[in-house]
């Protein structure tokens, strides 16, 4: 017992590991630090900004990471914030590399992983940008370590469900993508041999309806969050909104509209020959001529319905979101760091006064950012990984857990690129906010082999 | 499923990379011609009727991406089935998987068969080519897939055809040589030799079909206008002799390195044309000119490896009207592909690309000469050959047109053969598998 209590709290493995932590969200920091402010997206960071100041949810995107920006700040420094979600992140693969592998050396292998990922691919950009991103791969690797740790503490119980609960409700994608993942898990245990696979690795039944009860408290917090600033009791913003605009950009729209403005009075109909890709967010718009994104929702509502009851129209929508979930799967370039829109940096200005200059002057600012060498490492990880993994199932290698481990990251970014490519449209941070878990089963098979040796 | 199917299917899907990436498939300016003469069935000045009847066919006059489907699935069988037969393992299909990801990430392989052009086919025509050649014992499945493919791909560009009719002639030449040693030479050579006059006769006849002349090419004079344009010879005799049709430039006729300006070429400039290409080749010393800037670019061609920096659609017009006009659905997809917005950026791609090719090339050349323990020693030479006659041939045709980027990729076969015969490798390798538990 002396042995046991000396060895979890002596002062030298608890230092290392917490020393390990600090090292590791100091990488993931490194595009800030490099850029010399954290990273913001066009007008995105600002309207998030703009909504936890008013205090007043918009209507295309819940408020909760404007609320976490506005109070993790301060509403002093947004340092703050990216320093609060590297420690996340870097705290969370800490604990898949002491639960997951455990055993001795696993620090090394953390360090090295962090390091690949921090460097040649995208962790380190999602860290240090002000974009609810992060939360995406936060929430999925929160699920994973509950369904796949044998044992956890409490304390790590409590931490990874808050972590799934701010994860799933900070972006409308992340419910669906985490539910889905949970689904299948579920949905699998129906079927023998799936069943058995799972059993074999770990994976319970009644954790999986915990994390069911989790991701619906999520979007049940969601929904509160959004009914307290003003936007109703829903946990999603929008949502017919952006599934007008994907079909807008499958095409499907313009042969809709064409075959049934005749004989149906929709408003949109005055516009169809005018309707830009960029339907969402181009000034000449429909959305913003038929009353904004609040007014245009019924309408696109009876619209949507029409198109996705009909087969005509149905399977173009379902060869465009095959097509569109490909794509979305290799659309993965990080680094969507653009100059600064006159919107971003009025919200500076108005909010962050003491911080406009270090903002201004940043490289991002000046366009002194190239993420080009970064995108092709992460390329060519992806691909390898990929091609390991081929190995792996090709001849049953490693062990059945990490193969099921493998599935579920996969799964997670297959998942990803289908809600995101079908009901949003295929952009590059859609994946890349998760494209850098896909080697983390190789170094977590690294640790657990050198446990083992030893 | 068959696991090895699956790869196939996944190496597929992986060479496609470049296409998923830029959210479509990849246009060039001269795509919209191939198009075009593939619903229309008129027979193209430079180049010939193949590439734009696949396309329309592949495409099943609904969707590109159908085309480069098509491309990358064909690419990754004739990979499969040169893998099968020159590395003589159980797992010949996880070294073609292992081959296709390492093209993938560090050469402009996907940049091609994502891209709605023929280039890709001579890299697949170079792969049947020399497994029609040197692969031992093929079933005759197999056999018949790869000689079908061949005689498909040749058929792509006139071009392709002289490349492996001069190949298939030298490698014949040094098989009689060779004596009793070259009967396997001999034999397929010989195979290739026919499989390529079979291609020329292919294309005759859909030529012949769609009511032009029995023939590989439109016009044997014309057919070279793209390389006298382009290498600036056709310029000099537009000095010499000025054009009598009104505001004609000669330079603007050309779209991308295959194909001319439909709209430009009308009866009256097509008449031009000829009467030029026939004056200029009656000169006396026109063969020294032209052999000579040949045998320079040529040169010149086989060094070019490094692709454009974007993948733009520069003069574009061409394309997106022949995809508004029979791919109206997709029009909005083009709009919204990263080449439209010019930032379908590959430079990094190249330098990387550079890279695999040298070391290919010293790896090849160590295989070489290294006779005792190489099993590919024959297919090395086959690639250097045929690396300099494919240079010869498109420079003949289309003058220094960067075409030879798009073969690079098969400098990394030397270097997989390289890792498959170096014990050191195949002892790491083992570890690795022990180490996976594989």
């Amino acid at each position: 017992m002396h042995t046991l209590f000396h060895t979890v709290f002596s002062p030298s493995s608890r230092a290392k590991d917490v020393l390990a932590v600090l090292i590791a969200a100091l990488m993931l920091l490194f595009w800030a630090l490099f850029n010399g402010y954290p990273l913001f997206f066009s007008s995105d960071t600002a309207m998030y900004l703009e909504a936890a100041f008013a205090q007043q949810v918009g209507p295309d995107r819940p408020i909760l990471y404007g609320l976490f920006m506005y109070f993790l700040s301060f509403r002093y420094s947004l340092w703050l914030v990216v320093i609060v979600q590297a420690l996340i992140v870097a705290y969370l693969f800490y604990l898949w590399f002491r639960y997951y592998s455990a055993g001795n050396g696993y620090l090394k292998y953390y360090l090295i992983f962090i390091g690949l990922i921090a460097f040649f691919m995208g962790a380190s950009f999602n860290v240090s940008w002000l974009m609810p991103d992060v939360f995406a791969p936060i929430a999925v690797l929160s699920i994973g370590l509950m369904l796949f740790a044998s044992s956890l503490p409490m304390y790590v119980w409590g931490f990874l469900s808050v972590m799934t609960i701010v994860g799933v409700a900070i972006h409308n994608s992340h419910l669906y993508i985490c539910l889905g993942l949970v689904m299948i898990g579920l949905f699998g245990y129906v079927f023998g041999p799936i069943r058995k696979l799972l059993y074999g690795s770990g994976i319970k039944l009644k954790r999986l309806f915990l994390l069911v009860g989790l991701i619906l408290f999520s979007a049940l917090f969601s929904a509160y969050v959004n009914y307290v600033y003003g936007g109703g009791f829903s946990s999603s913003r929008g949502g017919k909104v952006f599934l007008m605009g994907s079909l807008v950009e499958m095409g499907v729209m313009d042969a809709y509209l064409g075959e049934n403005c005749e004989h149906k009075n929709y408003r949109i109909c005055a516009y169809r020959d005018t309707i830009p890709n960029n339907f969402l967010w181009a000034s000449n718009s429909p959305i913003y001529q038929q009353g904004g994104w609040a007014g245009s929702e019924a309408e696109y509502s009876d619209i949507v319905g029409d198109i996705l009851t009909t087969p005509k129209y149905l399977k173009s929508v379902v060869w465009k979101s095959v097509l569109r979930t490909f794509s979305q799967l290799m659309h993965f370039d990080t680094g969507e760091a653009t100059l600064a829109t006159p919107r971003i940096d009025m919200t500076f200005k108005r909010f962050f006064a003491n911080e406009y200059d270090n903002f201004y002057n940043g490289k991002q600012n000046q366009g002194k950012l190239d993420f080009r060498f970064v995108n092709h490492c992460q390329m060519a990880i992806f691909m390898f990984s990929g091609f390991i993994y081929a190995l792996v199932f090709y001849k049953n290698g490693m062990s059945m857990p990490i193969r099921t481990l493998i599935l579920f990251i996969l799964m997670a970014l297959l998942i990803n690129a289908w809600v995101c490519g079908t009901f949003s449209g295929v952009y590059f941070r859609y994946q890349a906010r998760l494209l850098w878990l896909i080697p983390l089963p190789i170094f977590l098979f690294l640790s657990k082999y050198n446990r083992d040796k030893a | 499923m068959n696991k090895n199917r699956l790869i196939c299917i996944i190496g597929a899907i992986l060479l496609c990379y470049m296409g998923w990436t830029n959210k479509f498939p990849l246009l060039t300016p001269s795509s919209g011609h191939f198009i075009n003469t593939g619903f229309t069935k008129e027979i193209p000045w430079a180049g010939n009727l193949m590439y734009g009847l696949f396309a329309v066919h592949a495409s099943w006059a609904s969707s590109l991406w159908l085309v480069i489907f098509f491309q990358a699935a064909i690419l990754s069988v004739v990979i499969c089935l040169f893998f099968k037969y020159f590395f003589n393992s159980d797992r010949f299909v996880l070294w073609a998987l292992g081959f296709m990801v390492v093209v993938t990430a560090f050469t402009t392989v996907s940049a091609s068969v994502s891209t709605l052009a023929p280039p890709v086919f001579i890299g697949i025509a170079l792969l049947c080519g020399g497994i029609i050649l040197f692969a031992k014992q093929m079933l005759r499945r197999d056999f018949i897939v790869v000689a079908a493919i061949f005689t498909f791909s040749c058929a792509m560009d006139p071009s392709y055809i002289m490349s492996m009719l001069i190949v298939s002639l030298l490698f014949l030449v040094y098989g009689f040589v060779k004596y009793k040693a070259g009967i396997r030479i001999i034999k397929g050579a010989s195979l290739v030799l026919v499989f390529t006059v079979i291609s020329w006769l292919m294309i005759a006849s859909f030529h012949y079909l769609a009511g032009g002349r029995f023939s590989a090419v439109s016009n044997c004079q014309t057919a070279i206008l793209p390389g006298l344009i382009r290498s600036g010879q056709f310029k000099d005799l537009v000095e010499a002799y000025p054009c009598k049709v009104k505001d004609l430039e000669v330079d603007s006729l050309l779209i991308g390195p295959l194909a001319f300006k439909d709209s430009l070429l009308t009866d009256e400039v097509k008449g031009y044309l000829e009467a030029s290409v026939l004056l200029m080749t009656a000169e006396r010393d026109f063969d020294t000119r032209f052999y000579g800037a040949l045998y320079q670019n040529a040169l010149k061609e086989s060094v070019a490896l490094q692709p454009d920096e974007q993948i733009a659609l520069n003069d574009s017009i061409a394309t997106l009207k022949s995809v508004f006009t029979y791919y109206n659905h997709e029009v909005r997809d083009v709009f919204m592909s990263r080449q439209i917005f010019k930032v379908m950026d590959i430079q990094s791609w190249g330098f990387s690309q550079m890279l695999m090719v040298l070391l290919g090339l010293i790896s090849g050349i160590v295989l070489i000469f290294n006779r005792k323990k190489s099993k590919s020693r024959g297919f090395m030479v086959y690639l250097f050959v045929s690396w300099m006659v494919t240079a010869f041939c498109s420079t003949y045709f289309y003058g220094a047109a960067g075409l030879q980027v798009h073969l690079a990729w098969l400098w990394v076969l030397p270097l997989f053969f390289y890792i498959r015969d170096s014990s050191f490798v195949q002892k790491q390798l083992n570890e690795i598998k022990a180490f996976l538990n594989l």
